[in-house]
C-alpha cells in the first residue's frame, strides 16, 4: 500500500528571502575555465573536412623541423623557416592565429627570460639562437595541434609500433577529460543554484564535487575496461581511420623536401 | 510569471532555438515535449540562468533575466531560490557526503534556524519515502534514489517554480508511478511546474497544457489539457 503524500504548510506558503552577501566567485570562475579547456578539446575533435591534413606528414614535417632547427647554426635558416611558417599562419582562422601567436609568445618570452644573463655577460649570440630556435620550434608545434585532431596524432604514433597500452592511455584520456570535465561542469552548476545565500563549508563542498568526479572517473574505467573487454578487446589497439592525400599533404610533402635542401645548401655552400 | 519573448540561441553557430515564444501562469504545470535534439534541455538552462539566450527577452517575475542582471548577487541568489532545476541526470546535481547534508545545504545557505533547518530535512524525507536512506551517501545510491534526493535537495529550499528535465528517465515502472503521483500533489499544492519529458502518458496526466517542440527546433504547437489552478 502506497503512503499519501502530504505536501508540509511551508512548502504551499511563498518563501521571503533576503540573502547576505557572500563571495561565491570559486565556482562561477572554475565553471567558465572548465568550458573554456572543454571548448578547445572539443574543436580538437571536430573533424575539418576538407582541410584535413595528414596526421603522419605533419608529425614528420614536426620531427624534421625540431631536428633542424636545433642542429641549425645559421641564423638564416631560421629566419625562412620561420617566414615560411608565418605564411602557413596566415591561412588559419582568426582564433587560431591568436592562439598560436600567443603560444608562440608564451615560449619565445621564457627563453628570452632564462638567456637573459648569457647576453649581459656579453653573450649575446647565444640569447638570440635559442631565442629564435624556440620561436620556430612553439611555433612548429602550434601549428601542428591547431591543425591535427588528437585521435589523429594517436592513429599516427601507433604505426610508430609504440606500445598499445600506451596509446590506449592516451586516447582514453583525452576523451575522459571531456566526459569527466562535463560532470564537473555540471555539479558546478548544481552548486551554483543551490548557492543561493551563504556557504559556511566551502572546502567541504569543493571536495564533494573533486570526490564525485573521482568516483565517476573510476567507475567509468572500470565499465568501459569491461565493455571492451565484451567486444573483443585483447590488448592491442587499432585505430580506424580515412585520410586521403590531399593538396595541404603534397604541399607539406614539398615543403620537408625543401626544408632538408635548404639545410644542406646553407651548411656547406652558403657559409 | 515567465515569458520567452523571441527567444534564439546558438551553439557554435548551430541553431539550437528558434524563435520561442512562451508565457507561463503562475501555479501552472507546463510540459515540453519533443524528438532528442529539438532544445529542450538548452530552453530548461535558459529558463534556470545557466545560458543566455542570443536574441529575445526572458521576463521572470516581470524582470529580464540576463547576464547583466545575473551579474548582481543578490538578484541571482533570490532568482535561484525561486527556481528550482532537477537535472535529468542526479548524479550531477548531488555532491555532500549524506542525503541528509544533500537536502540541508540549501536551506542552510538561507540561513535558516537550525531547527527549521532540520524540520525541513524531516518533511522533504518523509515526504520523498527516502526514511532509509538518511545516512546514507548520494553517491551509492541507486538511479531512482538519487532522483528522489535531487527532488529532496530542490524541495528544502522552497522554490516557487520547480523545473525537471526527464524526471520519469532510468525509473522503474513502481518509482515512475509513485513520482507522477507526487507531482500532481505538488501541481495541487500551486508549484508551478515546467517538465521536459518524452512520456505523452506522464505528460497528459500531470500537465495543463503541452508545448510541442520540432526538429527545426521551434514551437510547433501548444495543447491546452486543463485550466491551470
Amino acid at each position: 500500500m502506497r503512503k499519501q503524500v502530504e505536501i508540509p504548510e511551508w512548502m504551499m506558503q511563498e518563501e521571503v528571502y533576503v540573502p547576505c552577501r557572500d563571495k561565491d566567485s570559486f565556482s562561477k570562475k572554475t565553471s567558465g575555465q572548465i568550458l573554456k579547456v572543454l571548448g578547445k578539446i572539443k574543436m580538437q575533435t571536430v573533424r575539418r573536412g576538407k582541410w584535413e591534413i595528414s596526421a603522419g606528414i605533419g608529425l614528420l614535417l614536426l620531427f624534421v623541423t625540431v631536428v633542424l632547427t636545433v642542429t641549425a647554426r645559421d641564423m638564416r635558416f631560421l629566419a625562412v623557416v620561420f617566414g615560411v611558417m608565418l605564411v602557413m599562419l596566415a591561412f588559419f582562422d582568426g582564433t587560431s592565429i591568436r592562439g598560436i601567436l600567443a603560444e608562440t609568445f608564451c615560449g619565445v618570452t621564457f627563453a628570452f627570460i632564462f638567456t637573459l644573463p648569457a647576453a649581459l655577460v656579453g653573450n649575446v649570440h647565444t640569447m638570440q639562437t635559442i631565442t629564435a630556435k624556440t620561436a620556430v620550434t612553439v611555433m612548429a608545434v602550434a601549428l601542428l595541434n591547431h591543425r591535427v585532431r588528437w585521435n589523429q596524432i594517436c592513429a599516427s604514433l601507433s604505426r610508430l609500433h609504440l606500445s598499445d597500452t600506451l596509446l590506449f592511455v592516451f586516447d582514453m584520456t583525452v576523451k575522459y577529460l571531456v566526459v569527466l570535465g562535463r560532470i564537473c561542469k555540471n555539479l558546478l552548476d548544481a552548486l551554483a543554484l543551490r548557492s543561493i545565500g551563504k556557504n559556511q563549508n566551502k572546502r567541504k563542498v569543493t571536495g564533494g564535487i573533486l570526490g564525485v568526479t573521482y568516483l565517476k572517473s573510476q567507475h567509468m574505467a572500470e565499465e568501459t575496461y569491461l565493455a571492451m573487454h565484451c567486444r573483443g578487446y585483447d590488448g592491442t589497439y587499432h585505430y580506424y581511420t580515412e585520410h586521403k592525400i590531399n593538396v595541404l599533404d603534397v604541399l607539406r610533402i614539398f615543403l620537408l623536401v625543401g626544408e632538408i635542401v635548404l639545410y644542406i645548401c646553407i651548411g656547406q655552400f652558403l657559409r | 510569471m515567465i515569458a520567452l519573448k523571441d527567444i534564439c540561441f546558438a551553439y557554435e553557430e548551430r541553431p539550437v532555438l528558434k524563435h520561442i515564444n512562451l508565457t507561463i501562469e503562475d501555479g501552472e504545470t507546463v510540459m515540453l515535449q519533443g524528438p532528442n535534439g529539438c532544445g529542450k534541455s538548452t530552453l530548461i538552462r535558459i529558463l534556470n540562468a545557466l545560458e543566455f539566450a542570443d536574441v529575445g527577452e526572458y521576463i521572470f517575475e516581470e524582470k529580464r533575466i540576463d547576464k547583466k542582471s545575473m551579474k548582481d548577487e543578490r538578484f541571482a541568489k533570490v532568482f535561484h531560490q525561486k527556481i528550482g532545476y532537477v537535472f535529468q541526470n542526479p548524479e550531477v546535481q548531488l555532491f555532500c557526503a549524506s542525503v541528509e547534508e544533500e537536502i540541508a545545504f540549501a536551506p542552510m545557505q538561507m540561513g535558516l534556524e537550525r531547527a527549521e533547518v532540520k524540520k525541513r530535512v524531516d518533511h522533504c524525507i518523509n515526504l520523498l519515502q527516502i526514511e532509509d536512506l538518511r545516512e546514507r551517501a548520494p553517491y551509492y545510491l541507486s538511479t531512482g534514489e538519487k532522483k528522489k534526493v535531487a527532488i529532496a535537495s530542490i524541495l528544502s529550499m522552497n522554490p516557487k517554480v520547480l523545473v525537471l528535465d526527464e524526471p520519469l528517465s532510468g525509473l522503474d515502472a513502481e518509482t515512475a508511478e509513485w513520482l507522477t503521483d507526487f507531482l500532481l500533489q505538488l501541481k495541487k499544492s500551486g508549484k508551478t511546474m515546467i517538465i521536459a519529458t518524452h512520456n505523452h502518458t506522464f505528460a497528459e496526466m500531470v500537465a495543463d497544457r503541452i508545448v510541442y517542440m520540432n526538429r527545426d527546433h521551434q514551437i510547433d504547437h501548444i495543447l491546452r489539457l486543463k485550466e491551470s489552478l
